[in-house]
């Protein structure tokens, strides 16, 4: 029980003026986003009008289908590629990383810590240093302009490795042993019991990785070419020059573009912030 | 681990076919290797292969276009030397990382701190500050142009009202960095207070309740338990941040396109430009490797000074 002296009335006041301030900055980090959907939902008129309006006084969902109808590219196939890329992307990185990552955890064999030291190591390595070379290589696989060139380098990555490498190391040793004295294959430990203890990790790396792969930008942007094969966010940097003051409707294509991942990530965020601690990602 | 290639049983010498069979078999030699494949091959086409052909891309006079190539040695280092845009985007990209980086790494260690504490609707809270990080670039600097506007641009009519005068942030030379500064911030700062946040849940609690019976305030308990305690999680993020502001692109390719004269020209866009504008892949790729290097050498600079005693 607080006692109503001067101090403590002081105390709670700060408090409560703290909290409102904290809230009232929450708000304004939201707001762009808030802005960018009202602007969706305006017509051209409105949308120009000084002072702005915060809420449409004209609601009008037409942007919308607009946004589909008149673009030169189509945004609903860019959608569409943005899903199947990611989409693989995070089901082939989860695999793949799964499964080398058991191996250099809890397998022992010849070049083990050579080989997982060399991909302790490339994960220094910065994105620039590879653009031109995998640029060229892929150009040479004859695969610009295509999903897998997208994919295949993404699938290369170490970091998934390391992140699941740390979680698998501290799955306790007799879990797997008993499976091997009940004659099962690693195969079957690492589907059977490894992979269902690992729920946290695989989910906190599926979301980084689609995250990532929702969100990539540079890579896109140097291998493709044709306007049917876009991503979404390459997709919005034509469509920016393309509707370059057509405020609602690039405001509509970019709502497009990012409510999906704000809506899976309002869903999914508990498992960011466990995951991390989990893997014991942060250094 | 013995227990790989243990015999089945000792009892009698077993056929080729058993033997064959029990080398390549699940449990044999062989195994940790089928599990290591898939990634070790796309490892090595896709990220050891282009490595080392990059660093030879970067001794070459490779015109993409002509599609001719020579070998110069260190010559396209030489010639970064004395490329003047080379020295502007390095300057300028130096003036991004210092001045996004600190502010980075303080919001987000406040943010992180302030939003570990409980409080109604901390969750919702906590997200807001997170959420503009899943976005992505091209979709946050559309948003941010539109804010920017000079003329019909929401920030400029919100200044006027504080009859502030609004300027043309993105088309002069000493605002546009500025604005990608504060673009950036708000775009990733979400990142740094997810890892302090992951950082904070690893101190014990009951070093605080400990501090607060011994009678400490809150700013002391800072100093003398969070932040020591919170120091590698600290150094990552540093050394992450700085990375990742050392690779801008996205916000300045889709809003000032390294302008206006080339005041926001950072090396990544000078890259790009080099490389897929002009064709000349053997510069850009001798550019990556002089960003990566640099790199390199601020985050062993940030290692000496934030971890003096133990390198592990």
């Amino acid at each position: 029980m607080s006692r109503l002296s001067p101090l403590n009335v002081f105390r709670s006041f700060t408090k409560a003026f703290g909290y409102v301030l904290l809230v009232a900055c929450a708000f304004l980090w939201v707001s762009p986003f808030l802005w960018m959907l009202s602007m969706a939902f305006k017509t051209h008129r409105e949308a120009a009008r000084i002072p702005p309006t915060w809420i449409p006084e004209e609601f009008i969902t037409d942007n919308f289908v607009q946004v589909f109808k008149t673009a030169s590219f189509p945004l609903d196939r860019a959608f569409l590629n943005s899903c199947v890329v990611s989409a693989i992307v995070t089901l082939g990185v989860v695999l793949v990383a799964s499964l080398a990552a058991f191996a250099y955890a809890r397998l022992e064999f010849k070049g083990r810590d050579l080989l997982f030291g060399i991909i302790l190591a490339s994960l220094m390595v910065p994105g620039p240093v590879f653009l031109i070379p995998q640029y060229l290589l892929i150009w040479r696989l004859n695969l610009l302009d295509t999903y897998s060139s997208l994919i295949l380098p993404e699938l290369a990555g170490g970091f998934g490795v390391f992140l699941l490498r740390q979680f698998f190391m501290g799955i306790p040793r007799d879990l797997l042993d008993a499976g091997r004295i009940d004659g099962c294959s690693w195969f079957r430990i690492f589907f059977s019991i490894a992979l269902p203890l690992s729920k946290p990790a695989l989910v906190t790396l599926g979301m980084f990785t689609f995250l990532g792969a929702w969100n990539s930008f540079t890579w896109p942007l140097v291998v493709l070419e044709s306007p049917r094969m876009m991503t979404l966010p390459v997709a919005l940097s034509y469509f920016q020059g393309e509707f370059y003051s057509s405020y609602p409707l690039l405001m509509a294509g970019v709502s497009i573009a990012t409510v999906p991942v704000l809506i899976i990530f309002t869903i999914g965020q508990k498992w960011i912030v466990e995951g991390i601690t989990l893997s014991g990602l942060k250094g | 681990m013995a227990i790989l290639g243990v015999p089945q049983s000792g009892a009698r010498t077993p056929s080729l076919l058993e033997r064959i069979k029990r080398f390549f078999g699940d449990g044999g030699p062989l195994t940790p290797y089928y599990f290591i494949l898939p990634h070790l091959i796309l490892f090595s086409v896709f990220f050891l292969f282009p490595l080392l052909h990059g660093l030879y891309l970067s001794f070459l006079d490779y015109d993409f276009l002509r599609g001719t190539q020579k070998f110069i040695g260190l010559g396209n280092y030489r010639a970064l030397m004395t490329d003047r845009l080379f020295w502007l985007s390095l300057k300028n990209t130096a003036i991004f990382v210092l001045e996004s980086t600190p502010l980075l790494v303080i919001l987000g260690l406040a943010l992180a701190l302030i939003t570990n504490q409980s409080m109604p609707g901390k969750i919702p809270i906590r997200m807001s500050f997170v959420a503009p990080l899943v976005v992505s670039t091209s979709a946050v600097s559309i948003i941010w142009r539109l804010i920017l506007l000079p003329d019909v641009g929401v920030l400029n009519y919100i200044l006027s009202v504080f009859g502030i005068q609004g300027q043309n942030w993105l088309n002069q030379s000493g605002w546009a960095m500025f604005a990608i500064v504060v673009m950036t911030v708000w775009w990733t700062v979400g990142f740094n207070i997810l890892l302090f946040l992951a950082g904070l849940q690893e101190i014990p609690s009951q070093l605080y309740e400990a501090a607060k019976i011994d009678g400490a305030n809150g700013w002391d308990i800072f100093w003398r338990i969070t932040l020591p305690l919170l120091r590698p999680t600290l150094l990552f993020v540093c050394i992450w941040q700085m990375r990742g502001s050392f690779l801008v692109f996205g916000q300045v390719f889709m809003l000032t396109q390294g302008g206006p004269f080339n005041s926001t020209r950072v090396l990544l866009y000078h890259l790009y430009e080099t490389a897929f504008s002009f064709f000349r892949l053997g510069s850009g790729a001798a550019m990556g490797w002089v960003l990566f290097l640099i790199i390199m050498i601020f985050s062993a600079i940030q290692m000496r000074i934030l971890e003096p005693q133990h390198l592990d």
